[in-house]
């Protein structure tokens, strides 16, 4: 009898141990504490921000005396969507955001997938450089061609100084010209389209040419072979490329702020950045959830068209082989164009800066006008008020903070790419698994301006046992790194892949523990895809503005935020020294990486 | 007459000299194989042929049709070709049903809609893929997409057929039942094909003729028969055969009574006639022609047993000799033998010799032999 009850104790307390042993496993306990954490970042949020939008806020009492500030309201929606200011607060900039999103966009693929076409498949001279060239302006903030256009057509409309169109034809260019759709949509066409460029290029590089060769045989011209083969193989990859180009371009703040804000030429992001600025939170916030709605709403249309057969790219991974077209001597034609290309998005734009950083006076670019004083002068000299760059202490205070925020938020990603990549490989198949890619992959459908307006509307005010993190430096690393998880978790994944299980399972069998194993084989064997994600969200954090410029104070201002708010001091020399202090800072860190890590892996998000 | 023929084609990848001069003709209705090492020139061959690869020289007919000269500058576009191919990693079109796959080519060549159904359902009731038309390529095995790629064959009815290494992405049983599928394909087609493989088990057993290949270059092209019985020279004789041929180092004497060969362990005198004047040779002895005797015998050579393997039908033996390792092939299940030290010999009759500096096989060949022009 005794004995039985012990042995049904002992099964039970076996069952027990296997039950918290399966639970229990590190990967476990990591997957669950980080899907809890991103739920609480991510989620939540965006929960806070609709409950945000539907109650009443200080802003709102002179419109509403009777209610209660937190009283439930349909009044923001009201105003926003049919009140009388509803033209000016919304229909409008939706349809500017809609112009420019949509015009970029198409402009950006167009672009995207001609040079993505010339380097996979064609022949075209030094195709590495070529590569390597098509990606530089990547690494530029977003803005430089923005800020660099208006030097060039800035006209008298707005007063001040202006541009060196002025200066060389004597004529002032007209308005469409200088500021609103036009200009916003080649500015930031000729910074997005590395998006689409490089997911194009990956697509079409792995479709097999032996595909269109079978084509061949069975009788298909070249033309029905692109068309009944080739495009419908990279048709998913268009697809995420239209998606991701459109998301990014239509959060983007910096642009539109700087060509369309002179002109009263709104965007959502930039009535956004209008409406919290003026404490009118409550109408910004339901702005920022149309465009996570719209963002959500292209996702899903995408998905319906193109999504169901979404991974026959990669169907047939062995032995894909690519064969490249002669261009004969057009060859060096292409080349020539993309060397302008380069030209006009990058030496063009820096050329302009720092002429502009150079000269005394703003707008005369004569050579008797150059001066170093926006470098390295001291207040009183040529400028009563500004001192150069080098001794501004604003500016080199947000020097500092950008160096610090890319440094943590890269440290972080760097871990947070790592955990995420071992969990989601180590229980592949599971439901934790699945959400936890999934949970990584949600602050992508958020674009910038209204991921920051939801932090802004969460982390205003104590949490819990949290305390308010608005206005602290460590908010700016915290949204910097949830912004930046799809991408990380991409690369932490695509590292932690690589590695077989049965490296680690041959550690186990020899006794080797847990921490262990991570940190002397893991680790090192993941380190180099890891180090060129960290070297992504480094570039990627230096050079953001749109994330972040709800979120800065005066204290914990970055290098961009300082240069946007210079933008209406008139003061564009300086504007043009720190821009390209900013590039430089980018530039420097990323050649410093590259030496410290010479075989990591470098591509790019 | 001759189907496909390949007059001096060369090809040079930029400096690169992938083939060297290459002669080849091949008759109608023939099964040929294409077979050599990784880098060979044999797929390369097989492209040019296809159109997939233009070569820098030389001339290629197809069925009477001049598709490739430099001479008249026509270069026939692979679409244009009607050949059939299958690839190696099948190229099944993804985004295409099984159905499409089969049939584009049928309706690219504006075929009867009635026509493109009979073949469809002839092609999908061949390859037993009967109900699975309306699935992606990614929804089949590995197995019933290979099939796939051979209803495609069929369907287009190639005079024809062109095969890059169709099976080596199949696993050993799948392999063993389609190699008699195209063998059988290749003969109700009536199609000349040719194939290319590195697989020597796939050569033997599907071709007419067998074309054995190395650095470009032809080194003899005979049927199964002759390509494993008189290889032409030293490395068809290495290449062909599992286990591997022994080879053993012997000096060649002719004198007025006939030709002798002398070496370490091997010692008789040659009953085939000879086309050589004596010196360094090779002696070749295919494991099989190894016998393994229990006690000492005249002739003999001393040997240990080192590894007995059992394949089922036949045991592999390797055994130490004084100065080399051997192989023999015993046509019995063996586990072991009662000891270890045993005499091997052989019948002189089924030695094989070469020169040993050329490579050459200098034993006069009782058939016919068929040293290909290019050499």
């Amino acid at each position: 009898m005794a004995l039985t009850e012990g042995n049904i104790t002992g099964i039970r307390s076996g069952r027990l141990r296997r039950l918290g042993g399966a639970l229990m496993s590190p990967e476990r306990v990591i997957a669950i504490i980080m899907a809890i954490g991103l739920a609480f970042l991510v989620l939540v949020p965006l929960l806070e921000l609709l409950r945000e939008t539907l109650t009443v806020q200080p802003y709102d009492k002179a419109y509403l005396p009777n209610a209660t500030e937190g009283d439930l309201t349909t009044f923001h929606y009201e105003r926003v969507f049919s009140g009388r200011m509803s033209a000016a607060l919304f229909y409008k900039p939706f349809i500017h955001s809609l112009i420019t999103a949509t015009g970029a966009t198409v402009f950006c693929l167009v672009l995207g997938a001609s040079l993505a076409w010339v380097v996979v498949r064609t022949n075209v001279p030094f195709r590495e450089a070529v590569n390597t060239m098509i990606v530089v302006p990547y690494m530029l903030p977003s803005w430089v061609m923005a800020l660099a256009w208006l030097t060039f057509f800035k006209n008298d409309r707005l007063g001040g100084s202006s541009g060196v169109f002025v200066y060389l034809f004597g004529v002032q260019p007209p308005d469409w010209l200088a500021f609103g759709a036009l200009p916003i949509i080649i500015c930031l066409a000729f910074h997005y389209y590395v998006y689409a460029y490089l997911i194009l290029s990956g697509a079409l590089s792995t479709v097999d040419s032996q595909l269109e060769e079978a084509g061949a045989i069975a009788g298909l011209s070249r033309l029905r072979q692109f068309l009944s083969i080739t495009a419908p193989l990279v048709l998913p990859a268009l697809g995420s490329a239209i998606v991701m180009t459109f998301i990014r371009v239509v959060g983007s703040f910096g642009t539109p702020a700087v060509l369309g804000m002179p002109v009263r030429y709104f965007t959502l992001p930039t009535q956004i950045y209008a409406a919290i600025g003026s404490r009118n939170v409550g109408d910004g916030y339901l702005l920022a959830l149309v465009l996570v709605l719209m963002a959500i709403l292209f996702i899903w249309i995408n998905q319906r068209m193109i999504g169901v057969r979404k991974s026959f790219v990669t169907m047939s991974g062995k032995g894909v082989r690519t064969k490249t077209i002669d261009l004969g001597p057009a060859r060096w034609l292409v080349l020539g164009l993309v060397v302008l290309l380069l030209a006009f998005t990058v030496i063009l734009p820096i050329g302009l800066l720092l002429l502009e950083s150079l000269s005394k006076t703003a707008g005369n670019y004569d050579l008797s006008n150059l001066t170093l004083h926006y470098w390295i002068g001291e207040r009183g000299d040529v400028d009563a008020i500004h001192p150069g760059v080098l001794h501004n202490p604003l500016i080199l205070g947000a020097a500092w903070n950008s160096i610090r925020l890319a440094f943590s938020v890269a440290i972080l990603t760097g871990v947070l790419g790592f955990l995420l990549g071992y969990v989601v490989v180590r229980t592949r198949g599971t439901f934790a698994s699945k959400s936890l890619e999934m949970s990584a992959f949600l602050p992508y459908i958020f674009p910038s301006v209204a991921f920051g307006a939801i932090y802004i509307g969460m982390f205003s005010r104590p949490i819990g046992p949290f305390p308010a993190l608005y206005g602290t430096f460590f908010l700016l690393v915290l949204i910097s790194s949830v912004k930046n998880l799809p991408y990380t978790s991409r690369t932490g994944i695509a590292a932690l892949l690589q590695i077989d299980k049965s490296l680690e399972e041959a550690a186990r069998t020899q006794g080797i523990g847990w921490f262990a194993r991570v940190r002397r084989i893991i680790i090192p064997l993941a380190s180099s895809g890891l180090v060129s994600g960290m070297l992504l969200s480094f570039i990627g954090t230096m050079r953001e503005l749109s994330l972040i410029i709800l979120l800065v104070t005066p204290s914990t201002a970055v290098l961009a935020s300082v240069i946007y708010t210079y933008q209406t001091d008139d003061v564009p020399q300086l504007i043009g020294a720190a821009t390209l202090l900013l590039v430089l800072l980018v530039i420097t860190f990323n050649i410093l990486f590259r030496l410290c890590f010479k075989n990591a892996k470098l591509g790019f998000a | 007459m001759s189907e496909v023929s390949l007059t001096g084609i060369t090809k040079h990848y930029g400096e690169f000299l992938a083939l060297p001069e290459m002669n080849l003709t091949i008759e109608k209705g023939q099964f040929v194989t294409l077979l050599g090492p990784s880098g060979c020139g044999k797929t390369t061959t097989l492209r040019i042929i296809a159109g997939l690869e233009t070569p820098t020289r030389g001339e290629l007919v197809l069925g009477g049709r001049t598709m490739f000269s430099d001479v008249s500058h026509e270069n026939v576009p692979p679409e244009k070709r009607g050949l059939g191919f299958i690839f190696q990693s099948y190229a099944l079109w993804p985004n295409m049903k099984v159905e499409r796959n089969i049939t584009l080519a049928l309706r690219q060549a504006k075929m009867p809609a009635a026509e493109i159904e009979a073949r469809l359902e002839a092609a999908l009731e061949k390859v037993q893929l009967k109900g699975l038309e309306d699935r992606f390529p990614s929804e089949l095995s590995g197995g019933q997409q290979q099939r796939v790629a051979v209803g495609r064959l069929i369907a287009a009815r190639n005079e024809i057929l062109l095969m890059d290494e169709p099976l080596s992405n199949l696993d050993a049983v799948l392999r063993t039942e389609m190699r008699a599928e195209l063998k059988r394909l290749s003969r109700e087609l009536g199609a000349t094909t040719v194939y290319v493989t590195h697989d020597q088990v796939e050569a033997l057993t599907m071709s007419d003729l067998i074309v054995v290949m190395n650095e470009g270059r032809i080194q003899q092209a005979g049927t199964p028969y002759e390509i494993y019985h008189h290889p032409a020279n030293l490395f068809v004789a290495e290449f062909i055969g599992d286990p591997k041929v022994n080879l053993f180092d012997a000096e060649l004497v002719v004198s007025t009574t006939g030709a002798r060969i002398k070496g370490a362990g091997v010692d008789f005198h040659l009953t085939q006639p000879v086309q050589h004047s004596g010196g360094a040779v090779k002696v070749a002895v295919r494991p099989e022609h190894l016998c393994i005797h229990t006690d000492p015998k005249e002739g003999a050579i001393e040997a240990k047993i080192d590894v007995v393997q059992p394949t089922g039908s036949q045991t592999i033996v390797s055994l130490d000799m004084p100065s080399q390792r051997v192989t023999a092939l015993v046509a019995q299940f063996r586990e072991s033998w009662p000891q270890e030290q045993v005499w091997i010999d052989f019948d002189p009759a089924d030695a094989m010799i070469f020169d040993a500096k050329s490579g050459v096989n200098i034993v006069e060949n009782g058939q016919t032999a068929t040293q290909v022009a290019a050499e």
